[in-house]
């Protein structure tokens, strides 16, 4: 665990990524957890904070980069940033183009933009951060909100499905493309086949709140430096909005939540699908198989 | 010293150390409990949202990676044409070869009827080094490519019609917030809604003007031929890149699929983008002899912040200052009246005599000065007004035009959105419209003239 502490004779570090104050945070949100994850993994991918573009879109999850980030930064539209991201990736593929932003962002406004940033396997990172609901208007349900969930908009319990982001990911993503078969089909090969080299697919759910923060450190690295399309959903759920109004009133019980809602894949793979039902999968993914083997069912 | 301290002014008392702690140094509320029980693991440094636990005593902050000096101030260049001379060509062919003429070097843009001819042009720019073309999977993440690829450092451009401009519109207004470059153009087609998807209209004058929420004017050309759609380009690009703001190029149907010659010149005056270091990236330019603040792309050593909810010079975002609002939504008008005054367009002169004066843009032009010249055949003296700047306005110049108090007759092809510009300079303006997805004839023109009459006959 030493590596956690900062070398005195470092010059570089991973405060070095991160604007310098407090954070506007709400006290028990697991954002600024986040940025620390963020800035770490950068730092250990040895990018350049000058080279990097981190994109957000609009909500609390992309005041992380917008206000908070020490690179370059985009703070766009409800929904867009995946797309922003694609212009800038594209006109500068040398760049470092991530985006941070929270899943009604990215999973429910903008759906659209990661089905086809994952289907054109653009080299980009998208960090997902779901809390469950639209933090910053007032907590009310979204495209990922748990079924059941009592929120502004679903005072009587939330009847709808929420989205499985990672399924979703994981089916529309990534062309398989070795380098030798350069892709020179379709309208925009030609323009893309440079950053297109077959990389497989890669989706990722990590907890937040955990015991094991280095886990999702070196989560977080590995999709950074993932050549095509990765995705991250960071699951945090909203303290303010979220937590109370679904009886978690302390660190204890969003634990208790955690641990009887998400399960780690290391550890379903040695849980009977009857002792694990209902419980989300947490872990990398590499190929729409390994996950649906692992749910136990299509996905 | 303790191996483990709490900065105080940063923590928030969310108690996640605690929960992670395998040792029980800290409180339920993150108060330093047993720190002599500190094994050093460092999971709550990790797990802190706020920093605020500090492991190391020698933990200093460390100083953010400076701005390097670079090189790069843009300005005025000469550059080569890649086609010159004579062609024969509609409206959206010809939209592509100016646009990589000033240096366009990223298009992105979804299929419409009737502008999907002018990404085809834009293909093109695969066989450019540096050149980026991308069919993305809507009109809105198009504009948004359009503006990352812009703030990556190249020129950008879109094009769409009526219905793509709708979905455009959030993103417009972040273009203008963030003052950043790039050109729309819109093929207006007849309306509302999918209305005649194949027909020519100019209903878009004033959603193009106004286009995007949240009051800001945009500069918008209307080119009345296919000369036009060539230079009105060029200086579209070099609009959009002098003064930082998103630039709409109107076009109608006619002029989109009328073919024309145009002679391209051997070289076009262009402009870059300017870019000095360690200047202020947003608000009024410190240099005087600059229209915009310096834009530095992303990738430099100079970190740019982008924005759009307002923000200061520095991009630093001040969302609750009321004269931080003033402050932006003043300098983005100015800009805009600036503009104006750097267009420096020039009435046609018309002689004292003239009793009826047409003002027209668009096709609608073309059909006008037809009219116009069978008129002068039968004795009638009418004179044509073209305006090809919808915004900024020329009230001036036009006002100067019509001092001798002619009839003014304004001629469109919508339910009269030029009409109110024209009123604001000159209030007795009549104005005459037709709505039929067709082109108004100059023969309709030359009836009304002779009779007095715009009824519509079948």
């Amino acid at each position: 665990m030493g590596e956690t502490i900062m070398n005195k004779n470092d010059e570089r570090s991973p405060e070095r990524w991160i604007r310098p104050g407090q954070t506007d945070f709400c006290p028990g949100c697991g954002y600024g957890t986040i940025l620390n994850y963020l800035a770490r993994a950068l730092e250990k991918t040895g990018a350049d904070p000058s080279l990097t573009v981190a994109v957000g879109g609009i909500g609390c999850a992309a005041w992380i980069p917008d206000q908070y980030m020490q690179t370059h930064t985009l703070h766009t539209t409800h929904g867009r940033p995946i797309a922003f991201a694609t212009g800038v990736k594209l006109a500068k593929p040398e760049l470092n183009v991530l985006v941070i932003s929270g899943d009604g962002d990215l999973a429910t406004i903008g759906t659209s933009h990661l089905i086809h940033a994952a289907r054109r396997d653009l080299d980009i990172t998208v960090f997902c951060v779901n809390n469950f609901v639209y933090g910053m208007t007032g907590g009310q349900a979204g495209g990922t909100t748990p079924t059941g969930a009592v929120t502004s908009t679903s005072p009587a319990g939330h009847a709808e499905k929420p989205l499985d982001l990672i399924s979703l990911v994981l089916a529309a993503g990534g062309r398989v493309r070795t380098e030798a078969e350069g892709g020179a089909e379709g309208l925009n090969a030609s323009v893309e086949s440079d950053m297109l080299i077959a990389s497989g697919r890669f989706a990722a759910r990590e907890i937040v709140l955990t015991r094991q923060p280095q886990r999702v450190i070196s989560t977080c690295e590995k999709a950074l430096a993932h050549q095509g399309f990765s995705f991250v959903e960071l699951i945090a759920p909203c303290a303010t909005h979220f937590n109370r109004k679904n009886r978690i009133y302390s660190v204890t019980d969003l634990k208790a939540y955690l641990n009887a809602n998400y399960i780690s894949a290391s550890k379903a793979t040695k849980t009977p699908l009857t002792d694990r039902a209902g419980k989300q999968l947490c872990g990398l993914f590499k190929s729409k198989e390994e996950y649906e083997r692992l749910v136990g069912g299509a996905i | 010293m303790e191996r483990i301290s709490i900065k105080r002014e940063l923590c928030k008392k969310c108690g996640y150390c605690a929960s992670v702690c395998p040792t029980d140094v800290f409180g339920p509320n993150g108060e330093l409990q047993n720190p002599a029980e500190c094994r050093h693991c460092g999971l709550c440094a990790l797990i802190c949202p706020e920093r605020a636990i500090v492991l190391d005593e020698n933990n200093t902050e460390k100083s953010i990676p400076e701005a390097a000096s670079g090189p790069g101030s843009g300005g005025w260049n000469k550059v080569q044409t890649q086609k010159p001379g004579r062609h024969l060509l509609s409206g959206n062919e010809t939209i592509a070869l100016p646009a990589l003429d000033a240096g366009c070097r990223f298009y992105a843009g979804y299929p419409i009827t009737p502008a999907s001819e002018i990404m085809y042009g834009m293909l093109g720019l695969n066989n450019i080094p540096n050149g980026r073309f991308i069919q993305m999977e809507d009109e809105i993440s198009s504009l948004a490519a359009v503006i990352g690829a812009a703030l990556a450092g190249k020129k950008a451009m879109t094009a769409t019609s009526g219905p793509g401009l709708s979905l455009m519109q959030e993103n417009i207004s972040f273009a203008v917030m963030t003052e950043t470059p790039c050109v729309i153009v819109d093929v207006m087609r007849a309306g509302p809604s999918t209305g005649q998807a194949t027909r020519p209209a100019q209903g878009d004058i004033m959603p193009a003007i106004w286009s995007g929420h949240g009051d800001a004017r945009k500069i918008v050309l209307a080119p009345v031929d296919i000369a036009d759609c060539y230079s009105l380009t060029i200086e579209a690009f070099n609009l959009s890149e002098m003064f930082r703001v998103p630039v709409i190029i109107l076009i109608d149907e006619i002029i989109a699929h009328l073919k024309e010659i145009v002679d391209i010149p051997e070289r076009n005056l262009v402009y870059d983008r300017a870019y000095d270091p360690n200047e202020r990236h947003f608000g009024p330019p410190s240099n005087y002899g600059r229209r915009a603040a310096s834009l530095p792309p992303f990738g430099g050593r100079e970190l740019l912040h982008v924005t759009g909810s307002t923000h200061d010079q520095s991009g630093t975002r001040a969302a609750s200052n009321p004269d931080m609002e003033q402050w932006t939504t003043d300098s983005i008008a100015r800009k805009i009246q600036e503009a104006g005054a750097y267009i420096h367009w020039r009435a046609p002169k018309i002689k004292k005599n003239t009793k009826h004066v047409i003002i027209a843009c668009g096709s609608v032009v073309r059909a006008a000065e037809e009219a116009v010249r069978r008129l002068a055949r039968q004795g009638e003296s009418v004179a044509l007004i073209p305006i090809k700047f919808l915004s900024p306005f020329p009230d001036l110049e036009l006002e100067k035009a019509l001092l001798h108090n002619p009839e003014v007759h304004v001629i469109e092809m919508n339910q009269g959105q030029l009409i109110h510009l024209v009123r604001a300079v000159y209030p007795a303006a009549l104005s005459l419209t037709q709505n039929t997805g067709t082109a108004i004839e100059p023969r309709r023109i030359i009836d009304y003239f002779l009779n007095k009459e715009w009824e519509r006959r079948s």
